[in-house]
């Protein structure tokens, strides 16, 4: 490295930060979709037929979480606007949102613009839609959740939904966006077998040269964002030397391997070394990864180290029930648990040992803290029992426990003695 | 980092000390105004650890008024609240809707004018998974949101300032100098233990204050009893002439102790009203309480949740009820009435 320290412009580094965020959350539309391409060529030919000359098409985009799903339909949908500006319309409609006839429609109908009134059926709905609006301007509908949507939306809503892709008057493609494989056979057989569906399956990236391709696309930036030609080489060049590195490739190996959500994860260890980039730093640093590595990675050990005295004595009596068979236990249990070893310890160790007996109602505020966190979880029934009484069962392992208190070296000698 | 992001973020570390790298990060992934942040932001730790305090006061110090919305879902525990609620905070304008596509409709409204980040900030989130079985994820499918977890901050703050008088009474009196920690200390010490014994206990106003007769104590005995007592034992126990049989302390002892492991744990068992009728009218010996009575004052403890009905009301041949008062409460009017349960019941229950 030279020591010549060069300043770079404050304002191209907060170009880069603001970019990078963007697309790390997941609000800017890349310009390259790695390992995506063949898709791309797929939905872009599909659409472009409807708005280019009017077919209607129905197309389910299937695939796991993370998988580029909505990426690709927005990539799509802004190459067509550029190509065709305002000769289509989009309608954005989600499973999770409209759960019932009447708020899709409305949903549906505010997005195209047309008034309805409150008590119209959906019959008049659709056929005023199926006449066609302003001049036949060809329609794109973009259903998130799609499984949702068919499962909470009454059957023949749905059926005239879909009947409408076959009217002539009006040119529509419907894209389905689902995270179910079952699709197909969650569909009505009186809808599957009026239309012919194209589905698109997007797979997660297959091998780790094709996802490290992405991260490493998703990092770097050029003259679109800054024109700042010297900063973005140099800074490219940082990130080149980064996918080097032999500890940055076992964050991305880890991610590859562990994560359910790879792109998202990879998003959000990014989030935080660019959110540092500025006059003092301008390039992205290892160290940084790091540290966000380590401070993202949730694990219930992590929870449970960070455990307070009290809680930790519940969790001991629960081990101690647990030795005796009782898989189940409840606070009336733990508390005379807890109490004997405390008075069977003070009556061994003799007079000289004193420790004060926690008391009942501030232990139990603590059991509620557990049962809060998950550790411990209510059984089902006895609902209308009183509190004390109330079933509970450890969602972790009793091994667990053993190891939490011995390789606490803070803990008080007579409570770590109480495992062995 | 702007120069008052720098001064918020210097005030905030003083205030919290040891939560620097927490407050950086946060911080951090606020980032400047017109960026973006992450989707979503969990933040989870331990009871009292600050999470609340912290995040509120960043967002009280740094963020405009109706750019954030703050709401702790054990105040707002309903769907259409925390919708009029959190939307009240964002536009400042009150808004009815009435399902989760109105409420995405208008918050999409809200967010479209501006251009900076909006946030929505959820206190006690985990309560957020009871309302609905979809809403966490209808929640997170909208852009930016920040959790935190549970917290009961601080119920010490309410009990300070008594202590804090507690606490300087020494030195106003003249006993003790300033510097005498471990004296001051000394005197303090059965105070906290008081108060912190009293932060957490919800006390509930004892019936013997409000001067219920006699018998309807030995009513609530009698219901305990009946509650945690097996059947089969009723004869040995209650059966006058059982005692007069054979009556051994010996036997008894036996028996209760047959009982600690199952009865003591599984709770207060139902019971047929015709039994704690028997029970009682075996431990209160003194007058005989016309039946009628009875009845009204188990109506009276059903009302005031003391008792449990176990059978529906509208049926006329059995009742039964439970008891669910505590054991501790149970010795407590005992002793007033100087009964001894401890005839009946070992005392490991």
């Amino acid at each position: 490295m030279s020591n010549i320290k060069q300043t770079w412009s404050e304002e191209s580094i907060a170009k880069t930060r603001k970019a990078l965020k963007e697309r790390l959350s997941g609000h800017a539309i890349s310009q390259t979709l790695v390992g995506l391409e063949k898709k791309y060529k797929e939905l872009y030919d599909l659409l472009n037929r409807t708005v280019d000359f009017g077919e209607s098409i129905t197309c389910m985009l299937i695939g796991p979480s993370g998988c580029g799903k909505t990426m690709l339909v927005n990539k799509v949908l802004q190459e067509l606007s550029e190509k065709y500006e305002d000769d289509f319309c989009i309608v954005y409609l989600n499973g999770l949102y409209q759960t019932n006839d009447t708020t899709a429609r409305r949903q549906l109908t505010r997005q195209l613009g047309i008034n309805i009134r409150q008590d119209q059926t959906d019959l008049e709905v659709f056929d005023l839609f199926k006449s066609g609006n302003q001049a036949t301007r060809p329609t794109i509908i973009v259903i998130y959740n799609f499984d949702e949507f068919v499962k909470n939306c009454t059957k023949p809503f749905v059926y005239n939904f879909f009947n409408i892709t076959t009217s002539n008057n009006c040119p529509m493609a419907l894209i389905g966006i689902t995270r179910k494989l079952s699709i197909f056979t969650d569909l009505p057989s009186n809808i599957l077998s009026r239309n012919s569906y194209s589905h698109i399956n997007v797979g997660r990236p297959h091998t780790i040269e094709i996802f490290t391709q992405f991260a490493k696309n998703t990092l770097t930036i050029d003259n679109s964002v800054i024109d700042d030609k010297e900063y973005f080489k140099l800074f490219n060049k940082k990130v080149q030397a980064l996918f080097e590195n032999r500890s940055f490739k076992n964050i991305i190996e880890k991610i590859f391997n562990n994560s359910t959500d790879i792109v998202r994860t990879f998003y959000k260890i990014c989030f935080e070394p660019v959110g540092k980039l500025n006059a003092n730093q301008p390039f992205l640093i290892m160290s940084d990864f790091t540290q966000a590595v380590m401070q993202q990675d949730v694990n219930i050990d992590k929870i449970l180290q960070g455990l307070n005295e009290p809680q930790l004595w519940i969790l001991l009596a629960i081990y101690s029930l647990s030795g005796r068979d009782c898989s189940m236990f409840n606070f009336a249990m733990i508390y005379n648990e807890y109490a004997n070893y405390i008075k069977a310890y003070m009556n061994e160790s003799g007079s000289k040992f004193k420790q004060k007996l926690i008391k009942e109602h501030l232990l139990r505020a603590e059991l509620e803290f557990l049962e809060q966190r998950d550790i411990i979880r209510k059984v089902d029934g006895g609902k209308d029992l009183p509190k004390d009484f109330r079933m509970m069962r450890l969602t972790i392992l009793p091994e667990q426990i053993v190891d939490l208190i011995s390789n606490n070296n803070r803990l008080p000698s007579f409570m770590k003695k109480w495992i062995s | 980092m702007s120069n008052e992001v720098q001064k918020l973020r210097n005030e905030l570390v003083v205030e919290f000390p040891g939560r620097t790298r927490q407050i950086d990060t946060l911080i951090n992934l606020f980032g400047e105004p017109m960026e973006k942040t992450p989707p979503s932001i969990f933040i989870h730790g331990n009871r009292a650890l600050g999470k609340t305090e912290i995040v509120k006061n960043l967002f009280k110090r740094g963020f405009p008024t109706h750019h954030y919305s703050f709401l702790n879902c054990k105040l707002y525990f309903q769907l259409d609240d925390i919708f009029e609620v959190s939307l009240k905070h964002l536009s400042g304008k009150k808004h009815k809707c009435k399902n989760v596509d109105e409420y995405a409709t208008i918050l999409q409204e809200i967010c479209e004018t501006a251009e900076e980040t909006r946030y929505m900030i959820f206190d006690n989130a985990e309560l957020l998974w009871n309302l609905s079985q979809t809403l966490v994820s209808i929640i997170l499918n909208l852009p930016q949101w920040v959790f935190s977890d549970s917290c009961d901050l601080i119920d010490l703050f309410r009990i300070i300032p008594d202590i804090y008088q507690k606490f300087i009474q020494p030195i106003n009196e003249g006993r003790v100098s300033i510097n005498d920690y471990s004296l001051l200390f000394d005197e303090l010490k059965p105070y906290l233990e008081s108060a912190l014994d009293n932060l957490y206990s919800q006390y509930i106003t004892p019936l013997i204050e409000n001067q219920i007769p006699t018998w309807s104590i030995y009513l609530l005995i009698a219901a305990f009893l009946a509650s945690y007592i097996p059947q089969s034992l009723d004869k040995r126990l209650f059966s006058r002439e059982y005692e007069k049989r054979k009556h051994t302390r010996k036997g008894r002892k036996k028996v209760s102790n047959a009982l600690k492991f199952n009865e003591q744990f599984t709770g207060p068992q139902a019971s047929e009203m015709e039994r704690i009728f028997a029970i009682f009218q075996s431990i209160h010996q003194d007058s005989v309480v016309p039946y009628i009575l009875l009845l009204q004052q188990t109506e009276t403890f059903v009302a005031s949740r003391v008792f449990t009905r176990t059978t529906p009301v509208e049926r006329k041949d059995v009742q039964s009820f439970r008891c669910n008062l505590s054991y501790n409460y149970i010795k407590q009017i005992s002793r007033f009435i100087n009964f001894d349960i401890l005839r009946y019941l070992d005392d490991t229950l």
